[in-house]
């Protein structure tokens, strides 16, 4: 990895982790609840899209700590839904076009969708595994949550994804243009 | 590298890690909060965010924090007059002139090496010794059989251990009287020595019964049963005071028939040993008059906390981030209260910084104490556990509760038959939470659960000015 990469990489910390932090503050103030854009998710799912094909794992990693520093998720289920976001943005991107809004759009929202619902099923199952109870609220919360954060995701795809690329410091990690 | 390779490698990571997520493993994920270190500080830059929101709370009311202080304070009172002996036992018992006081102890958790057996915080470490009577209100509950350390420093020299008498190996003396009479004279009734401890298998509808062996009068099935020991009895090697506990209640004989005659089937416990035990007396022999029960709050060690975030960006979760961890003595389990409110509890703890799970982040588990009646004289009942269900969207929070023990009429003592409006605070009985917290109001339904509670937090609860979290409180 050169240097420009790996600054950039950083810059991707800092941007993702001011994505958490104003989701987390509009999620908390306001009435959107589920329908607040996972502006860190939807950032990695355009980095992935403009990086060759093999290099998204580190983008992902990077995401995914920004993640866990704003969640009370555990990291190893966070870290493993940035993985799985890379996942569903390279399988849209194997499939259609990637310079196309909704391809982009699409991607994002798969991504919003697999990670609110495998994040629901770890709290589901480590409150099921703890005799904490509430292991089927969690579940249902997560499946009635999905679509809005997928929609909202995918909204702010189609909106602001190639601004979202374009962020200060990020210059190294695209490849294309939009 | 080529990519077939990152691949595998990427597939071994996603796959160890989603093994990982939904069967944790202690070891590893505390090693992983280790190796994350560095992403303690990534909240930090969201500081100016803070900012903006902390401009835009509003102070909250100084009179109603004042005014749920004194219900915390009466709240705690009625809980002390509950716990203690009743005057009319300690009269018939004659326990003042027999030297016989009592020091508060509060359940702090269960062993995890027997269910039987429970760790309390005593009030006064230093009257406590091995194998003193434990009992709560007029009913007895078992024996102190860890006495505190006094060698410990800080909160540990408050801790000892009691064994219920459910104890499969515990065994107690006691006599059965006919007369079911609480406070009654019991001279002139037919009574018969037995030895009680340990549990009997019992029809599902009888509900757990404590074991009743050698009865002296196998033709008496039914009555009161009341400890009743001869003075010090040596056990073994050491030597047991029960005896001071002579005359408070175990429970009632319950017969069973079979093909031809009635027979002894076991004591139904006058206490709900699963669920019922929170606040117990231990009995002593005065010698020194003992300190008076300390604030279940002033005794915990807290320490200002600081959250980094004001949301979670899991919109299933309602979490936060606080900027203190068990490198400061905060473990999971610690309560993090704003004033007498209680604001959440740590979920996990790492190095410099721990996650909070909120009221509302649904699964949130911690002990119940209702305040029924009015503010300043209420009367407090054990609800056991609480189980958050999430918020609606008004604020206010779903807890599920189980209801073991239906729901009593303050006025009566009698089971409830209507709904009652309750304050709802935080009980004893979970490490690191104390009891006497504010999570809200409710109206809670008669009979046994469970039941959906809806709890209305108190005004402000978002404000979180003056937060505290509990640190270097560990029992065990």
């Amino acid at each position: 990895m050169n240097g420009s990469r790996f600054i950039a990489l950083l810059m991707l910390a800092i941007w993702g982790s001011w994505m958490c932090a104003g989701q987390a503050l509009f999620a908390a103030t306001t009435w959107t609840g589920g329908f607040s854009p996972d502006g860190s998710l939807v950032l990695l799912v355009m980095v992935a899209g403009a990086l060759p094909r093999q290099e998204g794992f580190g983008a992902a990693i990077v995401i995914g700590l920004a993640r866990v520093a704003h969640t009370v998720d555990p990291p190893v289920a966070v870290l493993a839904s940035s993985i799985l976001a890379l996942i569903a943005a390279r399988s849209v991107r194997r499939v259609v076009d990637f310079d196309l809004p909704m391809a982009r759009a699409g991607a994002a929202g798969l991504a919003a969708l697999v990670v609110t619902l495998w994040l629901g099923l770890v709290h589901a199952a480590r409150a099921s595994a703890s005799g904490a109870g509430g292991a089927g609220e969690r579940l249902t919360d997560s499946l009635l949550t999905a679509p809005a954060a997928a929609l909202s995701a995918a909204v702010l795809a189609l909106a602001f994804g190639p601004v979202l690329l374009r962020l200060p410091g990020l210059t190294p990690l695209r490849k294309r243009r939009w | 590298m080529g990519a077939r390779r990152i691949r595998t490698i990427e597939g071994i990571c996603l796959l160890g890690l989603v093994v990982l997520a939904l069967r944790p493993v202690p070891a590893v994920e505390r090693a992983l909060d280790t190796l994350l270190v560095t992403s303690r500080w990534l909240p930090e830059l969201s500081i100016p965010l803070e900012r903006v929101q902390a401009a835009a709370a509003s102070s909250a009311g100084s009179a109603t924090r004042e005014r749920e202080e004194r219900a915390r304070v009466a709240l705690e009172t009625a809980l002390q007059d509950v716990s203690a002996p009743p005057l009319e036992l300690r009269q018939r018992m004659d326990m003042d002139r027999r030297g016989i006081d009592w020091v508060h102890a509060e359940v702090l958790t269960r062993s995890q090496r027997s269910l039987d057996t429970l760790l309390v915080r005593v009030a006064d470490p230093d009257l406590i010794e091995l194998n003193q009577p434990v009992v709560s209100g007029d009913v007895f509950v078992g024996k102190v059989t860890r006495a505190p350390n006094p060698a410990a420093i800080g909160d540990a020299a408050h801790i000892a251990e009691v064994t219920l008498v459910t104890s499969r190996t515990f065994r107690v003396g006691a006599q059965v009287q006919e007369r079911d009479d609480p406070f009654g004279a019991w001279e002139d009734v037919p009574r018969s020595m037995l030895v009680v401890g340990g549990v009997v298998d019992a029809p599902l509808e009888k509900g757990i019964l404590l074991g009743a062996h050698t009865p002296q009068n196998r033709s008496l099935v039914r009555g009161r049963v009341v400890v009743s020991e001869s003075s010090e009895t040596v056990r073994g090697s050491s030597i047991e005071s029960l005896h001071l506990a002579n005359g408070f209640r175990l429970g009632a004989q319950v017969a069973e028939v079979d093909a031809r005659q009635q027979r002894l089937a076991g004591i139904q416990p006058a206490l709900d040993y699963a669920t019922g035990v929170y606040q117990l007396t231990i009995l002593v022999q005065r010698s020194t008059p003992p300190r008076a029960p300390e604030d279940p709050i002033a005794a915990l060690p807290w320490r200002p906390g600081r959250l980094l975030l004001r949301g979670d960006t899991s919109a299933t979760r309602e979490g936060r981030k606080l900027g203190r961890g068990f490198d400061t003595g905060v473990e999971a389990g610690a309560a993090l209260a704003d004033g007498v409110r209680l604001v959440g509890r740590v979920s996990r703890a790492g190095i410099g910084w721990s996650d909070l799970a909120l009221l509302g982040d649904a699964g949130l588990t911690l002990p119940g104490l209702a305040a029924l009646g009015s503010e300043d004289d209420p009367t407090p009942f054990a609800m056991g556990d609480l189980v958050s269900l999430g918020r609606e969207s008004n604020g206010n929070l779903r807890m599920r509760w189980d209801a073991v023990q239906p729901l009593l009429d303050p006025a009566t003592g009698e089971p409830a038959t209507v709904a009652i409006n309750a304050s709802v605070w935080s009980g004893s009985g979970s490490t690191g939470l104390p009891r006497g917290l504010l999570l809200g109001t409710s109206t809670l339904p008669p009979g046994v659960g469970p039941h959906e509670l809806i709890l209305v937090p108190p005004p402000g609860v978002h404000e979180l000015r003056d937060l505290n979290v509990v640190s270097g409180g560990a029992a065990e």
